[in-house]
């Protein structure tokens, strides 16, 4: 929450931190920040002799882009983002406020100036450039001025008895025209209209290259519908510059990261590190590749295991998803929480989801399951082994997806408690904070967790780092199932009672996971963890 | 839409006999009088040009958005070498003909106008035939001019609806 509110904070205080220029911003910053720029602020600057002058204003800029840092570890001497989280509509607004600064240059009506600068792909610097060079050439370019002017006026006209261009209907009442005198039904205009409105470009007369203003699209297609289109070419210009920007790729999220100092995005891979960014609604994901977050896997693993998992088992994949049959009584089980300690509905067996073992081996917080134990049977062809190396490894993953999966909404459940608990108990907001702050941080760990083994996978099992890594592991794995556990408890006074455990908790998961991490980038790092296409 | 479709019929007819400056447009019109959305046309290759003196076939199919949606129109396959036309199914590149470029306000002589003027002004630069392009960007027009002759008069099952 203090993270959305800082961001709030830079997008209403700080204008230079959400640069409009988006352009010249950016180059902005790959200049000041030079090539190959190294990461702390000290060396930042240290060869930028000549231009002190900016010195101060960048640092102040610096500090107000600067995020709340999640664990810290990102600040020891390896780079740092600094971004935005916004929507279409934050940046159709942040453009909405630059015109005020802007229009008394073009001397224009906003609406014009908006179509220009949509014409011109939001590059006001561009705009700018052209338009003091042949100002006449630009409107007449962007549809904003009549070659020839014939004295018609523009907008909606009445007629007893119109007859239509376009659908060469007679009887309209309505029709809608421009100054290029171009004039035609209402219901042919809105057919027109609705189909370029999700194309994002400046819609022109159906005669002529004369352009429609936003009001005249909301006077024709109805209200909002030049949002719709403004919306649409904010779009364009995102996939246009996704160096600079990027969807949050989670379902349903409309979330869009504007990264401002690209140029430290080169320096990540060195140190095994991801540029990860977490948006408004806490989805954590890589800048670089476009992935969740794949901690402890750098871009690199994601990427070949991701192939990896396509080429071999895209129906694996389903069929260790759906449901086990109890390891004592043969009933089908499907697994519709998150935790992997499993009580049979008709035997009361208690067993462990993954390695379907009684559940009471996995008690003293040790998780043998999740090591992958060698075949003795050395008979057995190489082939064969890695392909079941592999498939150990991708069921963990998968069966680690598909628990993150529950776990997110096992977390819109707890929404709800969190509400149930202010209304019923009257805590206060803030006293129910423990409870997303615990679903976040098992979401966080068993996304790492899915990661970790990957990470395994590619890695030299007979080192002693390995075996390290593995043994952190299985901690996180205690951690994690036991906050799940705790997180099925439905009770709010149940609940209240125990929230010094979920904090504990919590706070584990959260150590446990930042140890893991390190741990698998110091794999990467020492080469023991190679990912390769095989 | 039919009643647009009827009007063109009406008017292209009425354009063809009276004004000259489109005498290269053999014929256009529907395929059948009860079946508004398939049309054929017949235009003559330009003059000054290596398609001179040759007929060309253009079938036109236009679907229930037309004037929304653009006309689909292809020549008949195997029919005309150009860069920017696929020999094997007539298929045109033209962005005239693409949703995105479409305007309502254009009606089917347009069209066939447009085809036509893209036969003496070809586009190498966006080409379905790569070969033909290729030597257009070399400026090699005696071998591209004698490539589409070849093609023209018969060669690789050339010119079958001549």
């Amino acid at each position: 929450m203090v993270y959305s509110a800082k961001m709030l904070n830079d997008l209403s205080g700080d204008e230079d931190s959400v640069e409009l220029e988006f352009e010249s911003d950016s180059e902005f910053n790959d200049d000041e920040y030079g090539e190959g720029s190294d990461t702390s602020d000290e060396l930042l600057y240290k060869n930028d002799k000549k231009k002190t002058d900016y010195l101060d204003s960048i640092n102040q800029k610096e500090s107000l882009d600067r995020k709340p840092l999640e664990n810290g570890y990102e600040n020891d001497g390896v780079p740092r983002l600094t971004y935005n989280c916004l929507t279409t509509d934050q940046i159709y607004d942040l453009v909405l406020l630059r015109l005020d600064r802007i229009q008394p240059i073009f001397d224009c009506p906003y609406g014009d100036i908006i179509v220009m600068l949509q014409k011109y792909g939001w590059s006001e610097e561009r705009l700018l450039e052209d338009w003091t060079e042949f100002e006449d050439k630009v409107l007449i370019s962007c549809g904003l001025k009549v070659a020839k002017q014939i004295g018609c006026s523009r907008g909606l006209q009445n007629h007893p008895d119109f007859l239509c261009h376009i659908c060469c209907e007679s009887n309209k009442r309505k029709s809608f025209r421009l100054e290029c005198g171009h004039e035609y039904c209402l219901e042919c205009y809105q057919h027109y209209i609705k189909d370029k409105l999700l194309e994002g470009k400046v819609i022109t007369c159906m005669g002529c290259s004369l352009a429609l203003k936003n009001c005249d699209i909301d006077a024709i297609a109805g209200e909002n519908s030049s949002q719709v289109l403004m919306r649409s070419s904010i779009k364009g210009f995102i996939q246009k510059h996704s160096n600079h920007y990027k969807w949050c790729p989670f379902v349903d999220c409309n979330c869009v990261i504007q990264v401002n100092n690209i140029s430290t995005l080169s320096e990540f891979p060195r140190f095994h590190l991801s540029p990860y960014v977490v948006c408004k609604n806490h989805h954590r994901f890589c800048f670089k590749c476009g992935l969740e977050s794949h901690a402890p896997g750098d871009c690199q693993v994601a990427e070949v295991w991701v192939k990896m998992a396509q080429m071999e088992s895209a129906n694996l994949n389903w069929v260790l998803k759906n449901t086990k049959e109890c390891p004592k009584c043969g009933v089908n089980i499907e697994k519709n929480g998150g935790c992997n300690h499993m009580t049979c509905q008709s035997c009361d067996y208690e067993f462990c989801w993954i390695c379907e073992l009684c559940w009471k081996g996995h008690g003293g917080g040790y998780y043998e399951c999740t090591r992958f134990k060698k075949d003795e049977n050395n008979g057995a062809p190489e082939t064969k082994n890695s392909l079941r190396k592999y498939t150990f490894y991708y069921k963990l993953f998968s069966e680690h997806e598909n628990s993150a999966k529950l776990d997110w909404a096992l977390g819109l459940a707890v929404e709800q408690k969190v509400k149930a608990l202010q209304e019923n108990i009257g805590l206060s907001w803030i006293e129910t904070q423990f409870l997303p702050e615990s679903i976040r941080a098992l979401i966080e760990g068993r996304t790492t967790l899915k990661w970790s083994f990957p990470v395994a996978f590619y890695s030299d099992p007979s080192h002693n780092l390995t075996k390290i890594f593995v043994d952190n592991q299985a901690l996180l794995v205690g951690a994690v199932e036991s906050l799940s556990q705790l997180l099925q408890v439905k009770e709010p006074q149940d609940i209240i009672n125990r929230k010094l455990e979920f904090f504990n908790k919590a706070k584990f998961v959260e150590s446990r996971n930042k140890a893991l991490s390190e741990c698998g980038r110091d794999l990467l790092c020492k080469g023991i963890c190679i990912a390769r296409t095989t | 839409m039919s009643s647009r479709l009827a009007k063109e019929y009406k008017n292209v007819a009425k354009t063809l006999r009276a004004d000259q400056s489109f005498s290269h447009v053999l014929s256009l019109g529907p395929c059948s009088d009860d079946n508004l959305t398939h049309w054929d046309a017949q235009i003559m290759g330009p003059a000054d040009t290596c398609y001179s003196g040759y007929k060309f076939t253009l079938r036109i199919q236009v679907t229930d958005r037309y004037p929304l949606e653009p006309p689909k129109i292809r020549f008949a396959p195997f029919s005309i070498p150009h860069c920017n036309i696929d020999f094997d199914s007539g298929r045109i590149c033209l962005t005239l003909l693409e949703q995105e470029h479409w305007s309502p306000a254009w009606d089917l002589l347009h069209c066939v106008q447009a085809i036509w003027l893209l036969l003496a002004n070809p586009e190498p630069d966006s080409p379905l035939d790569v070969d033909l392009a290729c030597l257009l960007r070399a400026k090699d027009y005696s071998a591209h001019d004698a490539l589409v002759c070849y093609y023209l008069n018969g060669g690789s099952h050339g010119s079958r609806s001549n």
